[in-house]
């Protein structure tokens, strides 16, 4: 396998998607775009904590630091599985382009990961700058810091990998439907928010939920998120960790074989270029 | 027949024959309603299970399925009306529609009538299902004053439409970029999720500005602490101001962005 080659491609898409993303305004126009609604996110969810605390009159340190890791946290999962997701409805029902990037590209499945990357940095740098801000606004102190760095590095590239090929495995259902596609992305990450321990702990949920809840990753992916930031968080390390790898591989290969029998079917009934007009 | 006169027929006329073609397509397809319906449950749900985490007090769960309920007008506002304008013209459209002579106000407000309907029976339908699965509770007695307040918002919210879709008329992705901007700072100063109280006092100034809030306020008051309606009239003269002067300045920008868009050519660009 050429590398360099593999590599200058990578990095061509990845360009294109910064310039699909930001080039409709100035940088600092885009940097302030992209702040605005993380923040203000953080700032939704918080004022949960915060509202309880203020009528109740209870200050819960515990509480807070759950919250404010699962928003942070969450915003490196949505912005990446947006990124996929919305590659395939927006090229070709808003800029009617997805048959030459097709074609352009040996893989469209590759195409969507790389056209993902710019999207997982920019959820990356996001999920720290709203940690560190939600941190302040909740008041939670610097002992609710004892990060295990590479363990943190390290559930960011698992949590990479499982999200992506999620939504690799959505956006296969994407090439068949313009009203659908966007929809099922959607509830997608509405059930990763709901079901993946994000604001609260999964076990409040109702029982009937909790099978759904297991079979996705993000419950244990944000567990292990927490205890990489605070050794400090009570966790089963080992049974959580070869849980999450165990989904990641599971997941992987659905993406796969779901997206290649998709693109397959496709390609048979000539819907890469049709609009649907949605 | 004046020319006033004739112009705000063709308006009406132009408003139910959009307003026609909005409720028809968005409820010909029942899975919609479904989705529109489940969807924003995700959010709502898990804000009221973060609530009852904390073991907060029951009146939090009303408030959370009301603001929820009343967001989904303001995604009506932006993406059903606001961007109106986008769509149109990347569509092809808006410049078959400027050809009939109808003015374009007629278009919005058939988005604007045809949207309220559709959204008042998602809106619904979140309510109905957070009473009977989360067991929110809401007063009986303040069903009418909540009335008059929901109607008073909506005729503000969709006045500020009107100017959000001038603006989208000059800017086309960047408009749609803003829309995306303006949906988590409109969830967060309307107290989407807890009454704007909460707030500090020039964050609680700043949120009385906008008729969402003001809206959602009154009707949780209504609705979940029973106040009675006279003791709302704050929130009723606020939002009959705001609806008058919203109104005034969305048919000012209108026309201002159509007569620019007209003169540098945009009504029929695309892409920008």
């Amino acid at each position: 396998m050429d590398l360099n080659r593999w590599f200058r491609r990578i990095y061509a898409i990845m360009w294109f998607s910064w310039q699909e993303l930001s080039n409709w305004t100035k940088p600092y126009i885009f940097a302030v775009y992209v702040m605005v609604r993380p923040l203000f996110g953080l700032l939704l969810y918080a004022y949960i904590y915060i509202a309880f605390a203020i009528t109740s009159g209870l200050v819960n340190p515990d509480a807070a630091f759950y919250l404010i890791t699962g928003i942070a946290f969450y915003n490196f999962i949505g912005e990446g599985i947006y990124g996929v997701t919305w590659v395939i409805h927006e090229e070709r029902e808003h800029y009617s382009i997805l048959k030459y990037n097709y074609i352009s590209f040996p893989n469209l499945r590759d195409y969507l990961l790389a056209r993902s990357l710019v999207n997982y940095i920019i959820g990356f740098i996001v999920s720290i700058i709203v940690l560190i801000i939600g941190f302040y606004l909740v008041g939670l102190g610097v002992s609710y810091l004892n990060p295990n760095i590479p363990l943190l590095l390290l559930m960011y590239i698992i949590g990479f990998i499982w999200s992506s090929f999620l939504a690799v495995t959505v956006s296969g259902t994407s090439l068949f439907s313009a009203e659908y596609g966007p929809l099922i992305s959607e509830a997608i990450a509405g059930l990763l928010f709901l079901l993946g321990n994000v604001l609260f702990p999964t076990s409040i949920l109702p029982q009937w939920l909790l099978p759904l809840a297991e079979v996705l990753p993000m419950a244990d992916w944000m567990e292990l998120m927490r205890y990489s930031l605070n050794i400090g968080y009570q966790v089963n390390l080992l049974f959580l960790l070869s849980k999450l790898l165990i989904k990641t591989i599971i997941y992987v290969i659905i993406g796969i074989v779901f997206f290649a029998i998709a693109d397959r079917l496709a390609r048979k009934r000539g819907v890469l270029e049709a609009s649907f007009h949605h | 027949m004046s020319g006033l006169k004739s112009n705000v027929i063709r308006g009406f006329k132009a408003a139910i024959a959009r307003s026609y073609v909005r409720v028809k397509g968005g409820n010909r397809e029942p899975s919609w309603l479904v989705w529109e319906v489940f969807l924003p449950l995700l959010m709502i749900s898990s804000v009221v299970y973060t609530y009852q985490n904390l073991n907060a007090p029951r009146e939090f769960v009303g408030f959370v399925i009301l603001g929820g309920a009343m967001m989904s007008f303001w995604f009506n506002v932006l993406w059903g009306m606001g961007s109106v304008m986008y769509w149109e013209r990347e569509r092809g459209n808006l410049e078959i529609f400027i050809v009939t002579g109808a003015p374009l106000y007629g278009l919005l407000l058939g988005m604007a009538l045809g949207g309220m309907l559709n959204t008042t029976i998602r809106a619904l339908a979140i309510i109905l299902i957070g009473v009977f699965v989360f067991n929110a509770y809401f007063n009986p007695v303040g069903i009418p004053g909540a009335i008059l307040i929901f109607i008073l918002t909506l005729a503000a919210l969709y006045s500020l439409g009107l100017s959000l879709a001038s603006i989208y008329l000059m800017y086309a992705r960047s408009g749609w970029r803003a829309s995306e901007l303006l949906s988590e700072p409109m969830m967060f100063i309307s107290g989407m999720y807890y009454p704007i109280t909460v707030f500090p006092f020039l964050l609680q100034l700043i949120a009385s500005l906008f008729p969402l809030a003001i809206g959602i306020d009154g009707i949780r008051r209504c609705l979940v602490l029973g106040s009675s309606i006279n003791s709302l009239i704050w929130h009723i003269t606020m939002l009959v101001i705001m609806t008058v002067v919203l109104l005034w300045i969305g048919l000012k920008i209108l026309r201002y962005m159509e007569m620019r868009a007209r003169r540098e050519g945009r009504l029929i660009l695309r892409w920008i």
